[in-house]
């Protein structure tokens, strides 16, 4: 029998230039999901019918739902000891169910505890920017 | 949303309308949630032989959406459910867009209680679901929010 192994997260230190991406179809699930945690029941979001009638033609994709996939990408730079202590985002473009997103991530700035990013998600088709803007983690001791 | 509203101020005829599309994770979640995986909800084979041709879902958790805006909107978080009776009258398949109108009917002062009914139609006018139901005012004060 192997002895047990303990996983072990060592602090890492996030170096200026460094990237990280994700990508993932936003479906039905998600937007399931996401109504569930925030109470959130816009008819944008939940009702075809009445999303049907504007110019996305299907119903949209939460906005931070979307924005959530970035904090996946934050997490694979900042290391197991970073959190997120800011966010300064827009949402240029609607997102719609269905729609594949990259969300990327780059290191601008790394001072004393905190680091800075370059944040955006777009979307596959026609490479739309859906979201951008800045994020920073900050160490937790 | 999520108010308290005072007795007075809950009128027979008052009357509200929410659409929700019905979706695949819904029906997951109620699946989870309540232990019920029959085979009309969760299997495409099965729900294809059947007279609906289609997975549909429960309609019990269709009929909860009423309780949704009765609490949100209509009634106020005052009053609870006593007695629900619901009549499925035709299927829910996923992806179908549902309109529920929710409205009071009576209010019966000597034993604070409030019958509404309901009616659910799907995106081509089919009626989905009828309600009614008796909600009783409660004599204790409602905590605020």
């Amino acid at each position: 029998m192997n002895a047990p192994t303990t996983m072990t997260y060592p602090r890492k230190i996030p170096k200026v230039g460094e990237t990280a991406q994700v990508r993932k179809t936003m479906t039905v699930a998600d937007q399931g999901l996401y109504s569930g945690i925030s109470g959130n029941i816009h008819p944008l979001y939940v009702n075809e019918v009445h999303a049907q009638q504007t110019s996305v033609g299907t119903r949209l994709m939460f906005e931070l739902a979307v924005a959530s996939l970035l904090t996946n990408s934050l997490t694979e730079v900042g290391g197991a000891f970073c959190r997120v202590s800011a966010m300064n985002l827009t949402f240029p473009n609607p997102t719609r169910i269905g729609d594949t997103v990259a969300a990327r991530v780059e290191v601008t700035a790394v001072v004393g505890d905190r680091v800075t990013c370059k944040v955006s998600c777009k979307r596959d088709e026609g490479g739309l920017v859906v979201c951008e803007g800045t994020a920073e983690l900050v160490e937790v001791k | 949303m999520y108010q308290i509203k005072t007795w007075d101020e809950i009128g027979v005829g008052d009357r509200v309308s929410i659409a929700k599309t019905i979706t695949e994770i819904d029906s997951a979640m109620y699946g989870s949630a309540t232990g019920d995986f029959g085979p009309v909800h969760n299997d495409t084979g099965y729900a294809s032989k059947t007279r609906f041709g289609a997975r549909i879902a429960s309609g019990i958790m269709v009929a909860g959406i009423c309780t949704s805006i009765l609490t949100s909107h209509l009634v106020g978080i005052a009053p609870v459910s006593i007695e629900d009776r619901f009549w499925f009258t035709g299927p829910v398949k996923f992806g179908d867009t549902v309109t529920i109108d929710v409205w009071i009917v009576e209010k019966n002062a000597e034993d604070r209680t409030i019958i509404w009914e309901a009616s659910a139609r799907n995106q081509d006018g089919l009626e989905v679901l009828k309600a009614r139901a008796t909600m009783k005012y409660p004599r204790r004060p409602t905590p605020v929010v």
